[in-house]
């Protein structure tokens, strides 16, 4: 296994809940287009998607037609879950059920046999913020100035992937969950083998003041100083209170087909 | 010392109970029961925290007997086995073409074991003697002596075994049951089981020479999983004549790349002898035509034929049972135990009304023999398209229309053989 690259990202302002939820997503949604399971970037997908949905889409003639329309319940269908397992993960990350310590996305045909591992490691969330006092935006700007600034993570990009499964993996120290969608992988560990990246969030040294009231405790846990203490390396071992908890809802990365050298999405924007 | 008694707890999916505990709350409901019947699956549970749970548990066969009896708990070891089942089903595995475009061919298969798709195989395969628990303790075997570090120069041992046979025998089935019960099993040792079954058509590349290298790149993604002390892989290389053709009977029409395939299996076979927690399962029709150098690679060569009465009888009453369940065939009767049956005939011949369709059966049972597993389970399908064709019958009936069936389907097959 080649070693893990490390990309630290320093944040600006404090990290709350809401925003590590929106950065993480964000975070997984560039991937997915990067690694080429989605055809588009996330946001234009979704306006492909709704634009069709608006149109009138009652008669369907000609076989090719028929062959757009099923790709795009295909489609539709896998953009839904998407949407789902991305929602169902913010609802984890805010709930005050349990600190997640670790969210993980696995390109693979298995989530023992990885192409890819992506690890998004924060330190404890911020408690008592108000989100409307700390707009995601800037740490949002953070995150992907490290991102795209990074060449050992262009490098990852660079060899193609046929569209495979997507799981998503949180990491919690205790077996409380606030939602259904995901459930506890118990002796499981990250497979050692695929490529892995580890993205991992600094807070700010001197945090901004801020004017609603919270204050900089980072936990209950009076251990914990709010500095990032990861095993980088998988060999270590793992902190064995923790537990990896898988979501139910795996993501399928699809491609855009032709339909007799047309696009499918094309089609499916032509007015008929 | 107390008989061990296998007992298989499938977890719920969503259950975020520890297996640990699961395992104290099954173990004590067990023994609360006091009496358990062998082979059967418990799946309404009367304990709270079972039923929200535990999706089902089943007592597995005993001794090697597929007969129901009771037994009473005391005398028993009971091992519990907690797991989930695996949801996501099949998945393919792709290796870069070598195309150099960068396009990618799957080159195999990939369940997570256990998983939803092979769950209850394992008991519907039914073979003559004890084919299959032989077989699973081979492979149990080959697994402890690897894991305890047996030294391979004074006891050898290639964790290859080759299954043969007529078509239809289920030796295919048989592997991945095997694979299943195998992660169920050892699942105290393994944390993950995984079944890589390899589609031997697709590693024959287009370009001379390179399907040597496809075979390679399929096999150093097998060892990637293999890194994984914890993981137990299975290797399934399914009709594996067209991958170890002989290369002796090659002759001037194949060309030297099909040899050099045969040459990377061979030697990449030996590769994975060094990694403790792999096996390789290979099945065949055509012995033949299978390189003598694979042959002598297995350590066991099974010869997997069709079902004898014993079998047939039991194959066709698990289908007359499962029809019943339906509610197809109706009222539901009982179909009564082969060896029951046959004492019963024994002491008093045909005539015995209380047993009238067991003995029926018993006697299609013994027109079917010689037909393989796949065609036996296909008969009552054909029984209820051709004979019955109403949405519920009586057993009778049906048995009628299966003796009918029977003799249709051996007139057709004299008829293709005469042709």
């Amino acid at each position: 296994m080649s070693s893990p690259i490390l990309i630290n990202v320093e944040l600006k302002d404090a990290l709350t809940a809401s925003s590590c939820s929106h950065l993480a997503v964000e975070f997984f949604k560039h991937i997915a287009y990067q690694r080429q399971q989605i055809p588009f970037p996330y946001k234009q997908l979704k306006s492909v998607l709704s634009r069709k949905i608006e149109q009138d889409s009652s008669t369907v003639t000609g076989a090719r037609s028929c062959q757009a329309e099923n790709e795009f319940i295909k489609v539709k269908g896998m953009f839904e879950s998407m949407q789902n397992a991305f929602q169902n993960l913010e609802e984890e990350l805010c709930s005050h059920e349990g600190m997640i310590q670790e969210i993980a996305m696995i390109l693979g045909a298995t989530p023992l046999s990885p192409r890819d591992v992506y690890r998004f490691q924060f330190p404890p969330l911020l408690l008592g913020h108000l989100d409307s006092k700390h707009p995601h935006q800037s740490n949002l700007l953070s995150l992907f100035r490290c991102l795209i600034s990074s060449e050992d993570l262009h490098s990852f990009f660079k060899q193609p992937l046929s569209p495979t499964n997507m799981f998503l993996f949180i990491r919690k120290n205790n077996t409380i969950l606030a939602t259904s969608a995901f459930t506890p992988k118990e002796r499981y560990n990250l497979p050692t083998s695929g490529k892995h990246a580890i993205i991992r969030l600094i807070p700010p040294s001197d945090p901004p003041k801020c004017i609603c009231g919270g204050t900089n405790i980072y936990s209950d846990d009076e251990s914990d100083t709010g500095e990032v203490k990861r095993p980088i390396d998988n060999n270590e071992v793992e902190n064995c209170s923790s537990l990896w908890f898988q979501a139910h809802q795996t993501l399928k990365g699809f491609k855009d087909v032709k339909i007799n050298g047309v696009a499918a999405s094309t089609m499916w924007l032509q007015s008929r | 010392m107390k008989p061990v008694l296998h007992v298989e707890v499938v977890q719920k999916k969503q259950s975020n109970v520890l297996q640990t505990t699961l395992h104290n709350y099954v173990l004590a409901g067990m023994e609360a029961r006091k009496i358990l019947s062998p082979g059967t699956t418990l799946t309404n549970l009367s304990n709270e925290l079972l039923s929200d749970h535990v999706e089902s548990i089943h007592i597995c066969e005993y001794n090697n007997e597929g007969e129901l009896l009771s037994l009473n708990v005391e005398d028993l070891e009971l091992r519990i086995h907690i797991f989930k089942l695996d949801d996501e089903g099949v998945q393919l595995e792709c290796i870069d073409s070598g195309d150099g475009d960068g396009h990618e061919v799957s080159a195999a298969q990939h369940w997570v074991l256990p998983s939803r798709d092979f769950n209850g195989l394992w008991e519907n395969l039914i073979y003559e003697s004890n084919i299959k628990e032989n077989l699973l303790q081979y492979m149990e075997t080959t697994l402890l002596f690897s894991d305890r570090n047996v030294s391979p120069h004074v006891i050898t041992w290639n964790r290859v075994i080759l299954l043969h046979g007529p078509p239809g025998t289920g030796k295919t089935s048989l592997c991945k049951a095997l694979a299943h019960k195998l992660a169920i099993r050892l699942s105290k040792r393994y944390s993950c089981g995984q079944l890589l079954e390899v589609n031997s058509h697709s590693l024959f590349s287009k370009w001379f020479s390179e399907s040597g290298k496809l075979v390679m790149r399929m096999f150093s993604k097998v060892k990637d999983l293999v890194e994984n002390p914890n993981a137990l892989v299975i290797v399934l290389i399914d009709e594996v004549e067209s991958l170890t053709h002989s290369r002796s009977s090659s002759g001037g029409v194949e060309p030297s790349d099909a040899i050099r395939t045969v040459n990377a299996v061979l030697t990449q076979i030996d590769e994975l002898k060094k990694y403790p927690n792999v096996l390789i399962m290979a099945t065949s029709n055509v012995t033949d035509a299978i390189d003598l150098a694979f042959v002598d690679r297995a350590d066991i060569k099974q010869y997997i034929g069709p079902p004898p009465v014993k079998g047939i009888y039991k194959i066709l009453s698990s289908c007359v049972a499962e029809l019943s369940k339906a509610n197809i065939i109706t009222p539901k009767e009982e179909i009564h135990t082969f060896d029951g049956i046959v004492q019963v005939q024994a002491k008093n011949g045909e005539d015995v009304p209380a047993f009238k369709n067991s003995l029926q059966l018993l006697d299609i049972s013994r027109q079917c023999e010689g037909l393989n597993g796949r065609t036996l389970r296909k008969l009552p399908y054909l029984a209820h398209a051709l004979y019955v064709q109403k949405p519920a019958a009586t057993l009778e009936e049906f048995l009628a229309a299966l003796q009918k069936v029977v003799i249709q389907h051996k007139s057709e097959m004299s008829e293709l053989k005469s042709k």
